[in-house]
């Protein structure tokens, strides 16, 4: 293209012009060829341009800015879905619906098996558990009867019925953070469902986080979708998750719960035995870090309190962290029997 | 774009399987868009979100008929800015706006986010409150300017008008900007800054 084409051009003219348009929005190297000659054969339109650019460049950071909170996104999914593809007028009959969720439908099943006879009542309700724990710092991969592969963060516990037969619901209990890839259960369209103290998440083939704490469960949906169950006085919801949507439940709070979107990476990196601190401050580094090895740590430097870090670290490598962190905040870090001192 | 191409997967998966996954998928990669579309025409965030609701609902039951639509993105706009319209034209239309104490509808809701500079912020933000007293169809262009980045001829198309007329609403938009810094700049510290301002435009 030759450049006396925009011999005339004013802003006005540019601000109409796609090719210029392009070149501001999405610039690649022949655009830039292309202008950059330009400029050099018409010195004099510099201003104009970068007046033109300017104003692009403006509108294109307020119009492309979203309008729609995570929340609401999912909200109007939620309603969307309840009303398509979810609620009972699907062509397809599911053998299968919790109506009650958590020890609600235990005490269903329960009572329902009571009546079909005492010896199966006995098998049902005594079923073995099985549990799987983690001390401070270890973490472990666990691969479940139905081809679910769990990854069990350090200082959790998960917990599940040891007979699960294909048709039932398949649920489990956690404490503390697991990462879930569960196995759809196409033909069944049997659900996965994860109890933790303050919610249940429900779930059809899927990768998602659980963590599960005091006072805050957190919820990261990787892929495929999740339905969130929060049943406490005045709490009562059902959410579902979009991919790349975090849910944080404060128990504290007992208010509804609150939705972002996150890189959902940062969540999960743990079970590759790698912690991603992305640009947050160094005390909230140190809460994670807390709960997974279980000591408390102290920072002893008070220019340290607002620092952030950016960095990426391997869990079971102790020595590695410390040094890390000696390094980049030039201090020492002490481990002593019940706490870790930065100073 | 590798965007519109997943899009089009999607929706090819979903018109002629009924694909729940692909369904969704259509949701998550468009409902930005949408929402911000949605509100070129009114700042009623329920009524937005209701009008969205009814164009998924409506894809959802006549699935097996949509295989025919080639550009997914202006086909969704059209449907729901036919919704939205309709629901307008059935209450009172005539909306003034108000400096109420709500947030603008193009003020995304940022608490995620912190501007770092505060003249950035404030210059930004004079924008959004001038782009909020454009009236329907110059948002409209900006909208489909800025935020989908079509071309005039597309644009032109899709509002069944000629390019050159959307050219001329997009300058009438910008010129009604421009007015709206100059009768706004209030603030003392804003005074001091005119001269950069009108130049920047």
């Amino acid at each position: 293209m030759d450049t006396n084409r925009y011999r005339h051009y004013q802003e006005k003219d540019f601000l109409a012009d796609d090719f210029f348009y392009k070149w501001v929005s999405s610039p690649d190297a022949a655009s830039d060829a292309f202008w950059q000659a330009y400029l050099s054969d018409f010195p004099e339109k510099t201003e104009e341009v970068a007046r033109a650019r300017a104003v692009l460049l403006d509108m294109l950071s307020i119009i492309k800015k979203k309008k729609a909170t995570p929340e609401r996104k999912s909200r109007v999914w939620s309603h969307i879905a309840s009303a398509t593809i979810d609620p009972g007028v699907s062509a397809k009959p599911r053998p299968y619906r919790p109506l009650l969720s958590g020890r609600r439908r235990m005490v269903a099943g329960i009572a329902a098996t009571l009546l079909i006879g005492l010896g199966i009542w006995t098998v049902f309700f005594s079923a073995p558990f099985e549990t799987y724990q983690t001390a401070y710092g270890e973490l472990k991969e666990i691969e479940l009867s139905d081809g679910t592969i769990v990854n069990l963060n350090a200082h959790s516990s998960l917990k599940f019925k040891k007979n699960w037969r294909k048709t039932l619901v398949r649920e489990v209990w956690l404490t503390g953070e697991a990462f879930f890839d569960v196995r759809s259960k196409a033909e069944t369209a049997a659900s996965f469902i994860v109890h933790t103290d303050d919610l249940d998440v429900e779930v059809t083939g899927t990768a998602f986080n659980v963590k599960s704490h005091a006072e805050q469960t957190i919820v990261v949906l990787e892929e495929g979708s999740v339905r969130l169950n929060v049943q406490k006085e005045g709490a009562d919801t059902t959410l579902s998750l979009l991919p790349g949507q975090k849910a944080i439940y404060d128990a504290r709070q007992m208010s509804r719960v609150e939705l972002s979107e996150v890189e959902t990476r940062r969540y999960s990196s743990w079970k590759e035995g790698v912690l991603i601190f992305d640009h947050i401050l160094l005390e909230q580094a140190v809460v994670r870090l807390e709960e997974i090895y279980g000591k408390v740590i102290v920072i002893e430097r008070e220019d340290l309190q607002k620092r952030k870090i950016n960095v990426s670290i391997p869990i079971h490598n102790k020595e590695v962290l410390f040094e890390t962190l000696e390094t980049l905040f030039s201090a020492k870090v002490t481990e002593e029997q019940d706490r870790i001192l930065i100073q | 774009m590798s965007h519109s191409s997943e899009l089009a997967a999607a929706w090819e998966q979903f018109t002629s399987q009924g694909s729940t996954g692909a369904y969704e998928k259509i949701y998550r990669e468009i409902s930005d868009a949408l929402f911000s579309y949605g509100h070129c025409f009114t700042e009623d965030a329920d009524l937005v979100d209701d009008a969205v609701q009814e164009v998924f609902i409506d894809i959802w039951k006549r699935r097996h008929r949509l295989s025919k639509v080639e550009k997914v993105r202006p086909y969704l706009f059209q449907a729901l800015r036919n919704k939205i319209l309709t629901k307008l034209s059935r209450r009172n239309r005539y909306t003034r706006f108000q400096e109420s104490v709500e947030k603008p509808a193009f003020v995304a809701s940022c608490e995620n986010e912190i501007i770092a500079q505060e003249e950035k912020n404030d210059r930004l933000q004079m924008l959004e409150n001038a782009i909020q007293h454009l009236p329907n169809r110059q948002r409209e262009i900006l909208f489909l300017r800025f935020f989908e980045g079509y071309p005039y001829s597309e644009i032109a198309s899709m509002l069944s008008i000629q390019p050159q007329v959307a050219r001329n609403l997009m300058s009438r938009a910008i010129k009604k900007i421009r007015s709206h810094f100059i009768e706004n700049a209030e603030k003392f510290w804003m005074i001091l800054l005119l001269p950069s301002i009108l130049s920047f435009f």
